[in-house]
């Protein structure tokens, strides 16, 4: 039962996957490549600006004033 | 009333825009109906064509019942004078490019996503960028960290900025042979193995161009959806990539190479304060006379008698084919909020018609006929003469088909200094060209309203009407 179920949930949630289909402007091949890699790194940099965040909250708590 | 297909309008698979008599329809497709209705009615759309960002659009009544049943149907304000950024310096391609990265910027915010970005989505109101292809707007799947249309921006904005601004070459000239912009190899075949390695071309052009041969070694599935569980991680990342965007072409937006030529015309012609005031008092007399609502303005320089006919009521087109030039008075029309449309374009070999078929774009002269009530040629006649060696006949000839009804032009002879400085030793060739014969020619294609010398200087200038109202080009 488990099984079919995790395939079920699988396979719905690649039919879910929205594809390319419509998008027609040509998205380059180097230029497309070094936006990938761009983006990693500031993914990397969304998670520090969180970390930032919290810390900074956790100041802002402990602000007597 | 027969629907026209628009000539340019065949690749997006969400619609497809027609002209209607006077009107411009776009359809939408079927299975996008919901979609668009939804953007539509999106109160940031609304604002944003309130403000002027966007061109003003309602949904309309299908004027054709073969229309209705491809979805639903859009009606677009039109935009008086349609111009391309292969007539575009410098600064208003850039104009063009912030205003697709802001628009992009807000629609995130309402998850929604631009799928294409290119000059051609931006027409001009003056001097004002307006946004005009509403179907590049999509709804996006707010887990996707990808921006598709990334690639297209950098080589239709960024690189054409960045090659005028840092080698000179003007960035309109890129459009005349490059339908989609120019790829990041083609730069970096200009570039000198320093500028290589630095910014703005390291990551602009060097990065891409190492990449490419691994891109293509993948193929497809490179391709493949970037989904993030958290879609804040996803905005995050094409916000930031957008922002970036920004920052690179403001400053690509920033001219190194300084072209020379008739840059600062007012300092160095041959005009001084009182002759110039003299000029400027009988030209505005002849277009209080003309009271033409739409002014086209050959040769226009600094811009002196655009902003005249602006000041005065018209609607002014104003062209020069020294991009820089026309740069300078684009940032001036755009500071003054004066209805100028600066464009670069040399009447001699003005802006060819473009794309599919020679379709898509259209020529320069082809959108300037029969468009214009008034024209000013003043100071530009010897120079299509003596350096594009245009015959006189040739000249009244197109502009009896530039204007519909006035011309006000001026007379340069061979004795002027400005004149000779042309020849460079040609003189002989214009040995007859005089008055007599430029007013012989005027009065073939228009009668002569009034005429000036202006002060001492052997410089006259007409007010013409045309003769016929019926002119083929």
């Amino acid at each position: 039962m488990n099984k079919h179920f995790f395939t079920l949930v699988m396979v719905g949630s690649i039919l879910f996957v929205p594809s390319f289909a419509y998008a027609y402007a040509d998205p380059g091949s180097g230029i497309f490549l070094w936006q990938l890699l761009a983006s990693g790194f500031i993914g990397l940099l969304f998670y520090l600006k969180r970390i930032i965040t919290f810390i900074r909250g956790l100041f802002g708590k402990n602000d007597p004033s | 009333m027969i629907p026209l297909r628009h000539p340019s309008s065949f690749r997006d698979p969400a619609g497809t825009l027609f002209q209607i008599d006077d009107r411009l329809i776009r359809t939408v497709h079927g299975k996008f109906a919901d979609q668009y209705r939804r953007i539509l009615a999106d109160p940031w759309l609304q604002g944003a064509i309130e403000s002027g960002d966007v061109v003003p659009t309602m949904e309309a009544q299908p004027p054709f019942p073969d229309l209705q049943s491809s979805g639903f149907c859009l009606e677009h304000e039109r935009v008086p004078f349609v111009s391309y950024p292969s007539e575009w310096p410098l600064e208003m391609l850039c104009a063009a490019g912030q205003l697709t990265l802001d628009l992009a910027l807000s629609a995130l915010e309402r998850n929604i996503g631009l799928k294409d970005a290119t000059p051609l989505n931006v027409l001009f109101m003056g001097p004002r960028p307006m946004f005009v292809d509403l179907l590049s707007f999509e709804e996006r799947d707010p887990h996707n960290a990808v921006w598709l249309a990334y690639a297209q921006f950098v080589r239709t904005f960024l690189l054409p900025a960045l090659l005028d601004s840092r080698f000179g070459i003007p960035c309109n000239t890129a459009f005349w042979s490059k339908r989609d912009g120019i790829e990041p190899e083609h730069a970096y075949a200009l570039l000198d193995p320093v500028s290589r390695f630095l910014p703005p071309f390291l990551t602009a052009v060097t990065i891409p161009v190492l990449l490419k041969g691994k891109a293509v070694k993948q193929g497809a599935s490179v391709y493949q959806p970037r989904r993030m569980s958290d879609p804040d991680k996803s905005r995050f990342i094409i916000q930031s990539t957008m922002k970036r965007l920004k920052k690179a072409l403001r400053k690509a937006g920033e001219r190194r190479k300084s072209e020379g030529g008739w840059v600062d015309y007012c300092a160095t012609c041959s005009y001084d304060d009182a002759t110039f005031a003299a000029k400027t008092a009988c030209v505005a007399g002849m277009l209080s006379a003309s009271e033409g609502l739409r002014v086209l303005d050959v040769g226009c320089n600094t811009g002196q008698f655009s902003f005249l006919a602006a000041s005065l009521g018209s609607s002014v087109v104003a062209i020069d084919s020294d991009p820089q030039v026309v740069g300078r008075l684009w940032q001036r029309a755009r500071d003054q909020g004066a209805d100028v449309l600066p464009l670069v374009v040399d009447l001699a070999h003005p802006t060819p018609a473009l794309g599919w078929r020679n379709d898509e774009q259209s020529s320069f002269l082809n959108r300037a006929t029969g468009y214009f009530d008034t024209l000013l040629m003043l100071a530009v006649v010897h120079h299509l003469l003596v350096t594009a060696q245009i015959p006189l006949p040739e000249i009244f000839s197109l502009a009896a088909c530039l204007t519909k009804q006035d011309l006000i032009i001026e007379y340069v002879g061979p004795e002027d200094t400005q004149f000779a400085i042309l020849t460079r030793g040609r003189e002989e060739l214009y040995h007859s060209y005089s008055i007599e014969q430029f007013e012989s020619e005027l009065e073939k294609h228009f009668h002569v309203l009034r005429t000036e010398q202006i002060r001492d200087t052997g410089r006259w200038i007409y007010h013409g009407r045309l003769r016929s109202l019926e002119h083929s080009f």
